[in-house]
């Protein structure tokens, strides 16, 4: 296996995911240190911003999804669709 | 002081590009920015130079800290997209691109609407030439569909000078209040450029078609010039917010569903304006400081995205994801740049994306627009996994057997490491940019309370692309956008009117040949050689008709 290969490869791909989740797990605890700012009631809830990024996130793409369905035509659509080309 | 107009410097330099022999013209293209760049530093504030035109005293150039802000933008645009193009684009392109970003430059320091709507023009036209610089079928179709788009756009804006000029008698550029058909004309002229929906399809359109170079240029002028006339008439619309929140989500979900690198970043743009469209809306100083912030450094990392795709584009030769992979491995500096890009993107903080994105957010809390804060931080989570998946799909996931590609040459390599090193720059000093502002601000956006919370918006968005992002198929398939409405629906509707317009006329002329047959064939049988009145009577039927029509004569006179 090259040096590339250990890079980029299924291990290193796996072990990057699982440092994200650990940095991001990490920043839940961080926040009883800070000073929140406060700008909102639910500005200073813990992990807030945390399920607020996860939920927002996830709902896009199911959005997103949705949207595809209804608006994804084959690639030479605008080709043969008898229209302005 | 001012000794030259910047737009000037750059137009004589695009029309003196092609005299020159090759080996010179690096020189004009980098050194005419470098010029300009130096005479908009040194400007003043207030109008510098003005001149007669059809009766008018226009206000050629009129200068203060937020045209200075553009300006510098556009000039770094033109200065690194040129070093970008040096060794790759025709003499022809980067010419277009010295028009294009002199119109930019004089939408910038335009002191009155007619100045404005000539430069608007300027870059109407230069921005379809680099559109067509493209150079195959599909981009000279996608620049036609541009350029009839944008002319449209200006006639609208035309509309709406000439009535302000001819119902108020002032043309100076000043904050218009939508009380009036004319103010709106010119918002909606305004907002053609600024590509919002429903004409926004032309830039996913148009942009992708341009050569990997152009679109560097067309990445930054046409939307921010837009955001710029804006900020200068319109600040404080509320019809703004809405528009720019509708823009933030469309370009976002439509940046999710593409397969083509380049169309993805188009639809970015969108979601970015919508940013800054919010920004001018609200109309604070802290808003205004918050959308002309976003402008400048989005111009940087979406310009620095624009040249990582070009560079993948001229070095593999594709442009969708699904051809593309495992790129980190043999174009090592332009995926760093791509990485840099992306984090700017969604607005990490030591980036540039951070310290403007956070200002918008700071002025939405400020004005209690929480519901707008929470959509619009909504979006910024999905541009996480618009970033992710680009990241994903084109530097890490396995590699296709038939790319083969290394890092571009060593102009485009410093053009990418130029806007990285500057996207970083401007996040980790953030004074840089915010002396720049209009409105003096002493705004902090590293307090360790914001940084946590956007770490962890950021890192939980990154967690969910993980988890969803087979959602995301990588189809090969075009998304119908608004410009569906155009080319298909208004084609074939114009087709059907064309149609049946031919075939009543078509019916119209058969029916009139039919009848002219049948008066033809009566007049025969009445009047030719074999009819009634043609063939040889007696004496008698010729006496009985005289006195016919003789007592009809008298009988009529007698009754009269």
């Amino acid at each position: 296996m090259s040096r590339d290969d250990k890079l980029l490869g299924p291990f290193s791909r796996r072990l990057s995911s699982r440092l994200l989740l650990l940095l991001a797990l990490l920043t839940l605890p961080l926040q009883w240190w800070v000073e929140s700012p406060g700008r909102f009631m639910f500005d200073d809830w813990l992990g807030f911003h945390a399920g607020f990024g996860f939920l927002s996130a996830g709902l896009l793409v199911l959005l997103a999804s949705l949207v595809g369905v209804i608006v994804k035509r084959r690639r030479d659509y605008y080709d043969d669709s008898g229209g302005l080309e | 002081m001012l000794a030259t107009p910047p737009w000037l410097i750059l137009l004589v330099a695009a029309a003196a590009l092609g005299f020159l022999r090759p080996s010179w013209r690096p020189l004009l293209v980098l050194g005419a920015p470098l010029l300009a760049l130096y005479g908009v530093w040194q400007m003043a504030d207030g109008v510098l130079l003005s001149a007669p035109f059809m009766g008018y005293q226009i206000e050629l150039v009129s200068s203060s800290p937020l045209r200075r802000l553009f300006a510098t933008v556009f000039l770094l645009i033109c200065l690194v997209g040129g070093l970008f193009a040096l060794r790759h684009a025709r003499w022809w392109e980067q010419s277009a691109a010295l028009a294009y970003a002199a119109g930019a430059l004089g939408v910038c320091f335009a002191g009155d609407l007619i100045t404005l709507f000539l430069a608007w023009e300027l870059m109407v036209i230069f921005s379809t030439v680099v559109v067509w610089c493209g150079g195959t079928p599909a981009a000279r179709r996608a620049g036609i569909r541009y350029a009839i788009m944008h002319l449209i756009g200006g006639v609208i804006l035309k509309i709406g000078v000439e009535g302000i000029v001819t119902q108020t008698g002032t043309y100076q550029i000043q904050a218009l209040p939508l009380d009036n058909f004319y103010a709106w004309m010119v918002l909606a002229g305004i907002l053609v450029n600024a590509a919002a929906p429903p004409v926004s399809a032309w830039l996913a359109d148009a942009y992708p078609e341009s050569s990997p170079t152009g679109m560097v240029f067309l990445s930054a002028f046409t939307t921010k010039t837009a955001v710029l006339s804006l900020i200068l008439l319109f600040p404080g619309e509320s019809v703004l917010i809405w528009i720019g929140l509708f823009m933030a989500f469309y370009g976002i979900i439509y940046a999710l569903l593409e397969n083509d690198m380049r169309r993805m970043l188009a639809y970015l743009i969108i979601n970015q304006l919508g940013f800054m469209l919010c920004g001018v809306g609200i109309g604070t100083e802290l808003a205004i400081n918050g959308a002309a912030a976003h402008a400048f450094s989005h111009v940087i990392y979406l310009a620095l995205l624009v040249m990582c795709a070009g560079a993948v584009m001229i070095q593999t030769g594709k442009r969708r994801y699904s051809d593309l992979g495992g790129l980190a491995r043999c174009m090592p500096l332009t995926a760093s740049c791509m990485m840099v890009a992306v984090l700017s993107l969604s607005a990490l903080p030591l980036t540039s994306g951070f310290i403007a994105k956070a200002m918008i957010a700071q002025a939405l809390v400020e004005q209690e627009q929480i519901l707008l804060w929470l959509l619009l931080t909504a979006t910024s989570a999905g541009l996480v996994i618009v970033g992710t998946r680009m990241v994903w799909l084109v530097l890490v996931r396995e590699r296709k057997r038939d790319v083969q590609a290394s890092d571009p040459g060593w102009n485009m390599r410093a053009a990418m490491v130029a806007f990285a090193a500057l996207s970083v720059l401007l996040g980790s000093f953030p004074e840089l940019l915010y002396g720049m502002l209009p409105y003096v601000t002493d705004y902090q956006p590293y307090r360790a309370g914001n940084v946590i919370n956007q770490l962890q918006l950021l890192l939980f968005a990154g967690l969910a692309f993980f988890l969803l992002h087979p959602l995301l198929k990588r189809t090969s398939a075009v998304s119908l956008d608004f410009d569906w409405l155009w080319r298909v629906v208004g084609f074939r509707l114009l087709r059907l009117v064309v149609e049946s317009l031919l075939k009543l006329f078509q019916g119209a002329e058969q029916f009139a040949q039919t009848l002219g047959q049948r008066c033809w064939q009566d007049i025969v049988r009445l009047a030719g050689p074999y009819g009634y009145l043609g063939r040889r009577w007696t004496a008698t039927d010729m006496l009985l008709c005289m006195v016919g029509l003789v007592g009809a004569l008298l009988l009529y006179r007698f009754l009269l």
